[in-house]
């Protein structure tokens, strides 16, 4: 049998049931499976630039040459 | 070798083709307009005015080389067991910036119901990658999420990960997801916010990837789906109908060193990370710093490690939307123009393939090339200015005049080749799909060639904005500006008067200095001139009319007839999640989603 004491006051103010935050979701139960996999960083640019991609290449094409770089 | 053609001596044969009828067709706009110049004396500014059709020409030729390519074969789809047990583990990847948690979360939703209908024989995951920066999405994802996860039964399958800082944007998402789960995985299914995708068409990638190892990526052709603006509506008929055809074409000459789009596409993670971490490039944006447009890069490194990059465009079953204004185009425009212009840093590169290389140089070309038509159309007005008055009576004491030679058929003989590059593949296109079963899904042969017709001239009126706004993009990325990472727009996209007018006003006076200018200077043009300078001048009336909804029965696509399965699972779901399917109204949305089925 339930006691007075059990059955909440009507002006009571419900207590909600506690929110997720972003982080407390990525660090649970949905949390990525931690499985790393290295990505190296790649050479994406010229390394020298254009300027010295042809002194190179008069380089390659005129041996004798003193080309600048 | 794999892919559209079958062996390397072909494919260089076919690019030798393509690039050779470029050259032909520029070359001979060249030489036509140089003729052309020379009946009243050749100027520095008619020799430049060529140089500049030269260029234009050959970027046109070579968008109509790419269409009449794809012309010659229809889709095939590579040799494989369909039905093969899939042994690797796959997670698919759904990267949000700022976007309503619940339109995207339905649509993770719904590809998991359509896998789930197949069986789903690979235990396929999902994984949630967050860059949102806005805390209020950002616990709304969280909230939406789990009702997601609760409604899957999605325990131990759906992944929820919101990074700290932006870096590397959205490539940057991806090679932190790579770095902390990368090796639990084989495959990756990268998808956008507004993806949506079959669970067989998924089945089917990772069973291709699996039956050929040295696969890297496969892109799949997405088809724009739910637009309902005018201008939208007339990009997704042009995705659904003409784009098929282009992008084999453009697959065809690509072989192995296919395309990436960012999304829609499934890739190897051992090759992904082998090749693809991105650094960022030295100097600030817009031309240094993280790559922008990375899925170029990406399919280009990959390349470059020896992985087969491939577009697979008989798998149906992929989906995107579109922006549905122009005003969203253009943002979306201005962001790609950045990234592509970003690769002139790029395209040398050591040890890329020279596809690669082409294939950067066309991106290029894609934002540039508007300039140069620009340029051709200013140095045009400009002309007269320049050109000596002709001398009727060049010998002395002969009392008869000498007219200079018209060279008005050459002037018309190299609008008509211009027009006919423009027009042809398309309506080529529209004609072999009347004569075929293609036009069915489409309306009917006469509904499709008719939706063509509309399409071209929707697309003549919008052109000479578009061509302003690439224009605008492309001096301000010059410019040093950077254009950031703007949200996109997915809303329904009307544009108001006002926000029509704010965006193109200063397009309409261009219009009308342009118009102006030649009716003053170069009066013999005015009429040429009119189409370009028309649209101009009415660009707020073109921006909010092409905005507006189009219940039009012109352009009608396959998904208006028949939504694919994957779309009704997303409208049921939407449906129950408390929203009205985009392009619904509330009252068929309560309608069965089989019966929806059945609204066109």
């Amino acid at each position: 049998m339930m006691s007075t004491t059990d059955v909440p006051a009507v002006d009571q103010p419900q207590a909600e049931p506690a929110k997720m935050t972003a982080a407390e979701l990525a660090a649970g139960a949905c949390a990525l499976p931690a499985a790393p996999m290295a990505m190296p960083s790649q050479v994406i640019e010229p390394e020298r630039g254009v300027r010295h991609g042809i002194a190179a290449l008069m380089r390659r094409a005129l041996p004798s040459q003193n080309v600048p770089t | 070798m794999t892919g559209l053609v079958s062996s390397r001596p072909v494919l260089y044969a076919l690019r030798l083709v393509m690039v050779s009828l470029c050259l032909l067709a520029g070359l001979g706009a060249f030489v036509l307009f140089l003729q052309f110049g020379e009946a009243d004396g050749l100027t520095t500014l008619d020799v430049l005015r060529a140089v500049l059709i030269l260029i234009s020409t050959l970027w046109l030729a070579w968008g109509s080389v790419q269409a009449l390519t794809g012309l010659t074969t229809r889709p095939r789809a590579p040799d494989y067991d369909r039905d093969a047990p899939i042994r690797g583990r796959t997670c698919i990847l759904m990267p949000v910036y700022n976007e309503d948690p619940l339109e995207t979360f339905a649509r993770v939703a719904a590809i998991e119901a359509s896998l789930r209908a197949t069986g789903d024989p690979a235990q396929i995951h999902f994984a949630i990658l967050s860059d949102t920066r806005d805390e209020d999405v950002a616990a709304r994802e969280v909230e939406v999420f789990e009702k997601l996860v609760s409604e899957c039964d999605g325990m131990g399958r759906f992944f929820y990960r919101r990074r700290e800082d932006n870096v590397g944007r959205k490539a940057g998402n991806i090679e932190d997801f790579i770095a902390r789960s990368g090796a639990a995985y084989d495959y990756a299914v990268i998808l956008d916010a507004d993806s949506l995708m079959e669970g067989e068409t998924i089945l089917q990638m990772i069973r291709r990837m699996e039956a050929e190892p040295a696969l890297g990526l496969l892109q799949t052709l997405p088809q724009i789906i739910r637009a309902q603006s005018r201008f939208g509506r007339a990009m997704q008929f042009s995705a659904a109908f003409f784009s098929p055809v282009f992008a084999r074409g453009l697959a065809m000459a690509q072989g192995e060193t296919g395309p990436f789009w960012g999304h829609n596409a499934i890739i190897r993670v051992r090759a992904f990370a082998q090749s693809c971490g991105l650094p960022a490039l030295r100097g600030t944006p817009p031309f240094g710093g993280h790559v922008l447009s990375h899925d170029y890069v990406e399919a280009a490194l990959l390349a470059r490690q020896g992985w087969v990059v491939r577009l697979d465009d008989d798998l149906g079953g992929s989906y995107e939307e579109g922006p549905e204004n122009i005003v969203d185009h253009a943002k979306r425009d201005r962001r790609w123009c950045q990234g592509n212009l970003q690769h002139m840093r790029i395209i040398g590169a050591p040890g890329l393939k020279p596809w690669s290389r082409f294939v950067f140089a066309q991106g290029i070309m894609a934002y540039v090339a508007p300039l140069f038509w620009l340029g051709f159309i200013v140095a045009s007005i400009a002309s007269p200015l320049f050109t000596p008055m002709p001398d009727y009576f060049p010998t002395p004491g002969w009392p008869f005049p000498h007219f200079p030679p018209s060279a008005a058929a050459k002037a018309i003989g190299l609008a008509i080749g211009i027009f006919g590059l423009l027009l042809l593949p398309k309506l080529l296109i529209a004609l072999r799909a009347a004569l075929s079963e293609r036009a069915e899904a489409f309306g009917g042969p006469s509904r499709v060639l008719l939706s063509t017709l509309a399409e071209l001239l929707l697309s003549s009126l919008t052109a000479p904005v578009l061509l302003l706004f690439t224009t605008r993009s492309v001096l301000q990325v010059f410019g040093r500006s950077d254009g950031g990472w703007p949200q996109n727009n997915r809303g329904d996209g009307t544009l108001s008067w006002p926000v029509a007018l704010a965006a193109s006003w200063w397009i309409m006076l261009i219009g009308l200095a342009g118009m102006a200018s030649s009716w003053i200077f170069a009066p013999a043009l005015f009429l040429w001139l009119l189409p370009v300078g028309a649209p101009m001048i009415a660009a707020p009336l073109l921006l909010r009319w092409t905005s507006l909804p189009s219940q039009s029965p012109l352009m009608t696509v396959p998904t208006e007839l028949r939504p694919a399965p994957v779309m009704q699972i997303h409208d049921r779901i939407v449906t129950r999640w408390g929203m009205t399917p985009k392009g619904v109204s509330a009252s068929a949305a309560a309608v069965p989603p089989m019966q929806q089925g059945a609204r066109a």
